[in-house]
C-alpha cells in the first residue's frame, strides 16, 4: 500500500472519480476507496476504462437504463451497485 | 529564487472556463484570426454545460406564430423586471441567428415532420405577451447541452484554438490604472505556474452552486470567475438572487422530478405530517417550486426535518405501488436506491431545496464587457476584461431565470464577445511586459494558500459555509435569520486564515485546488448573503418574509458589492436599463408578476 506508484495512480483515480455529474462521485469514490485495491489487475483496468466513459454513459449504466458493450466493464458495474447497496443506506436515513 | 517553475505565454485573447460559453466565445475568436488560449480546469466535454437538458429557446416560429418581441417580454416579466431591456433585447433577437449557426455547425436538433428545428413548450414561455402557450424551446433529445458543447469543442479544435486543460486559473493580473492584462493559472499536472500575458482576458467560469449545501451543479461550479473579479477590487452584482429546486435528493445534488408530486407523491416532516397542506390547502404538495421550497425550509428551520441533523425532508411513494411507479415514473427507483441507498416502493425518499442556477455574478454590458459604477458612473468599462455565461451578469435574468435562456445566454453572448474582440482588437498587437507588482500579488496568495499551515481542514470551512447558507441564505429570508447568517459567515470567512493544506505536492494535488476553490466560494457566499440582507423587498427568487412584496420605487436597481481582503462588504447600486436596443419594441413598463 506504500508503493509510491500505487499512491500516484490513486491520486490519479481519485481525480477521475470527480465527475460532471456530481451524483456519480459518491458510488464511483466509495468503490475506489473501499475496493480497487482488492481487484486483480484485469478489474482494475476495466474500472479505469470505466472512468474514461462519459458521465452520462455511467450514469445509464449504473441505474441500468442501459448496458455497457464492455464486459468487463459490466461486471465492474454491478460491484459498484453491490457496494453502493451496501455502503449508501443508512447514512441518510438513520 | 523561486519554488516555483513559471513559464509565459502570450495570445490576443486567454479565455477562462470552456462551457458553452467558453468555447463559443474561444472560437469565435479563432475564427476571427485572433490567437486564442483557452484554460479549463476539466476537460472540456466535462463541462457543467453538458447537465443541461432542457434546451434553448427562440422565436423560430416552427410550430405556431412567434416573435422575438414575445420572447423579450417573457423574459422581462421573469426576470421580475430587474433585467437589462437592451440586454434582453438584444439575447432574444440574436436567438434565431444563435440556433441556425449551431444547426450548421452540426447540433442535431430535433425535428418536425417537415424537417424543421422541433420546439416544444417550456414553463414562463408564452405568446402574444402572455396570452397563449409558446413553443418556442429547441431541443436536441435530452442531451442538448451535451450535444452544444462537443459540437463547440470540435469547432474549436478546427479553428486552431489552444487548449490548457487541466489547469486552474488562480488571479487576473490586473495593472496600477485597473486594466487587466493577463491571468495567472496553475498547471494541475506538473506543478507549473503559467502567466498569461493577453489584451482581453474572458471569463466563462460558470456559477457558484457549491457555496450551498445542496446543489446541482458539479464540483466545479465555485465561482472561479467571480473570485478572481471580488480580489481584482471590481463588484459582483445582483449576487442575492438564486434559484432552487424543491426536491434534490439530500446530500448527492440528484433531482427528483416535480412529475413525482404530480403522480400523487407527498412530503413529510418528523412528526410525519403532510406540512403542505398547511402551506398551501388547495395546490398542496402541487404548489409551485419556490412555494414548496419555502415551506420545506421552514419546517426544517423549526426543527421537524427529519435525519440525524434534522436537516431534510421525506419524499413519499410508497403508497403509490410499485406498478405504478415502474409505469409512471421510469428511473426515479433506481436513482434513489443508488443516490439515497431507497427502496421507494417501501420507504421515502430524503430531500431538500437545491440551488439550480445563479442569476448574479460579474457585471457587464451586452458585448460581455466588464463594467462597474466608477465615479459616479455605472456603466464604465473594465479595459481588457470580460464575462460571459453563468459567471456573468449581463443582465438577462434579472431576478430570475426562465428554463431554457441558459442555453440561449451562453450561445449568444459568447458569440457577442467574440465579435466585440474581433471589433476591437488588433491580431498580434504588441503587448507590453506584465505588471511586476500585479504578478507578485498572485504568486504572493499562490505562495501563501500552498503552504497554508493552520489548524481547520480545507473540508471543515467548506462545511460550515455551505450548512450556513442552506439555513440562513435559501429559500426562506428574514432580516433575522440573515443577520445571524451574516454573523456566523463574517466568522466562517476570517476562518479561512485558519485554513491548513496538508499536501505539498503541486501535482494533482486536489486538496490544493479544493482550497484555492474555498477562497473562491467563500468570497461569493459572503457578497451573496449580504446582498440578501441588504434588499429589503421581495423580487423573483428573493422572497423575503418580512418585505413579502416587490418595492420598483426603492429597489429596482442591481446591488453591486464590493468585497475588501477581511471579507467585509460595501454595497452601492446601478441602475435597471430601462430602454430598449432598438426601436422595434417600446420599454416594456413594470406590471405584477403572476402566472
Amino acid at each position: 500500500m506504500t508503493d509510491p506508484q500505487f499512491e500516484e495512480r490513486m491520486v490519479r483515480l481519485r481525480w477521475a472519480c470527480r465527475r460532471t455529474l456530481q451524483m456519480l462521485d459518491r458510488p464511483l469514490g466509495t468503490f475506489l476507496k473501499d475496493c480497487y485495491s482488492t481487484l486483480d489487475m484485469g478489474e482494475q483496468f476495466a474500472f479505469e476504462r470505466l472512468l474514461n466513459s462519459r458521465d452520462q454513459d455511467i450514469l445509464d449504466w449504473l441505474i441500468g437504463n442501459r448496458q455497457s458493450n464492455d464486459a468487463k466493464v459490466r461486471a465492474i458495474i454491478e460491484k459498484i451497485r453491490t457496494h453502493n447497496d451496501k455502503t449508501a443506506g443508512g447514512t441518510h436515513n438513520a | 529564487m523561486s519554488e516555483y517553475k513559471i513559464e509565459h505565454h502570450t495570445y490576443d485573447v486567454v479565455v477562462v472556463g470552456a462551457g458553452g460559453a467558453g468555447l463559443r466565445a474561444t472560437f469565435g475568436m479563432a475564427v476571427k484570426g485572433l490567437s486564442t488560449a483557452c484554460i479549463t480546469k476539466v476537460f472540456p466535454t466535462r463541462s457543467h454545460t453538458v447537465a443541461a437538458q432542457g434546451g434553448m429557446s427562440a422565436a423560430l416560429g416552427n410550430m405556431g406564430p412567434d416573435k422575438w418581441q414575445w420572447h423579450m417580454y417573457d423574459t422581462v416579466k421573469g426576470s421580475d423586471w430587474l433585467g437589462d431591456q437592451d440586454a434582453i433585447e438584444y439575447m432574444c433577437r440574436e436567438a434565431g441567428p444563435a440556433v441556425i449557426e449551431l444547426e450548421h455547425q452540426g447540433v442535431p436538433f430535433s425535428r418536425t415532420e417537415e424537417g424543421r428545428i422541433y420546439q416544444r413548450p417550456f414553463g414562463g414561455m408564452t405568446t402574444e405577451f402572455g396570452k397563449g402557450i409558446a413553443h418556442r424551446t429547441c431541443a436536441a433529445a435530452d442531451r442538448t447541452g451535451h450535444a452544444i458543447l462537443h459540437t463547440l469543442y470540435q469547432q474549436s479544435l478546427r479553428h486552431n484554438a489552444v487548449f490548457f486543460i487541466e489547469h486552474f486559473a488562480t488571479d487576473l493580473i490586473m495593472d496600477e490604472n485597473g486594466i487587466c492584462r493577463g491571468v495567472m493559472a496553475w498547471d494541475l499536472a506538473n506543478g507549473i505556474l503559467r502567466l498569461f500575458r493577453a489584451q482581453k482576458v474572458v471569463l466563462a467560469t460558470g456559477g457558484y452552486g457549491r457555496a450551498y449545501f445542496s446543489a446541482t451543479s458539479a464540483h466545479t461550479c465555485t465561482g472561479d470567475g467571480n473570485g478572481m473579479v471580488a480580489r481584482a477590487g471590481l463588484p459582483l452584482q445582483d449576487m442575492e438572487f438564486t434559484q432552487f429546486h424543491p426536491t434534490g435528493i439530500y446530500g448527492s445534488g440528484c433531482l427528483i422530478t416535480e412529475g413525482v408530486r404530480g403522480e400523487g407523491g407527498y412530503l413529510t416532516n418528523a412528526q410525519g405530517e403532510r406540512f403542505m397542506e398547511r402551506y398551501a390547502p388547495n395546490a398542496k404538495d402541487l404548489a409551485s417550486r419556490d412555494v414548496v421550497s419555502r415551506a420545506m425550509t421552514i419546517e426544517i428551520n423549526e426543527g421537524r426535518g427529519v435525519g440525524k441533523d434534522k436537516d431534510h425532508i421525506h419524499l413519499h411513494l410508497e403508497h403509490l405501488g410499485s406498478d405504478v411507479i415502474h409505469e409512471r415514473l421510469p428511473g426515479i427507483a433506481e436513482s434513489a436506491r443508488i443516490f439515497a441507498g431507497v427502496d421507494v416502493t417501501k420507504e421515502p425518499i430524503p430531500v431538500l431545496p437545491t440551488v439550480h442556477y445563479n442569476m448574479g455574478g460579474i457585471p457587464t454590458n451586452y458585448h460581455g464587457e466588464v463594467v462597474t459604477l466608477k465615479n459616479g458612473e455605472p456603466d464604465t468599462v473594465v479595459p481588457g476584461l470580460m464575462a460571459i455565461g453563468e459567471c456573468a451578469c449581463v443582465s438577462v435574468h434579472g431576478a430570475n431565470r426562465l428554463g431554457s435562456n441558459s442555453l440561449l445566454d451562453i450561445v449568444v453572448f459568447g458569440r457577442a464577445a467574440a465579435n466585440r474582440c474581433a471589433e476591437t482588437l488588433t491580431p498580434g498587437a504588441v503587448q507590453q511586459d506584465l505588471p511586476e507588482a500585479g504578478v507578485q500579488k498572485a504568486m504572493d496568495r499562490f505562495k501563501r494558500i500552498h503552504h497554508a499551515d493552520g489548524k481547520l481542514t480545507t473540508a471543515q470551512v467548506r462545511d460550515n459555509m455551505q450548512r450556513t447558507m442552506q439555513k440562513h441564505a435559501a429559500v426562506f429570508r428574514t432580516g433575522e435569520s440573515m443577520k445571524e447568517g451574516v454573523a456566523k459567515m463574517n466568522e466562517i470567512y476570517a476562518s479561512f486564515n485558519d485554513v491548513s493544506v496538508k499536501d505539498r505536492s503541486l501535482v494533482w494535488n486536489s486538496d490544493l485546488m479544493e482550497t484555492f476553490e474555498l477562497a473562491n466560494l467563500l468570497d461569493c457566499a459572503q457578497t451573496s448573503i449580504n446582498c440578501a440582507l441588504n434588499r429589503e423587498e421581495s423580487r423573483g427568487a428573493h422572497a423575503r418574509e418580512d418585505f413579502p412584496d416587490r418595492n420598483d420605487e426603492t429597489w429596482m436597481k442591481h446591488s453591486i458589492a464590493w468585497l475588501d481582503e477581511a471579507g467585509k462588504v460595501a454595497i452601492d447600486y446601478r441602475p435597471v436599463h430601462t430602454y430598449t436596443l432598438t426601436d422595434e419594441i417600446e420599454y416594456i413598463a413594470p406590471k405584477k408578476r403572476v402566472y
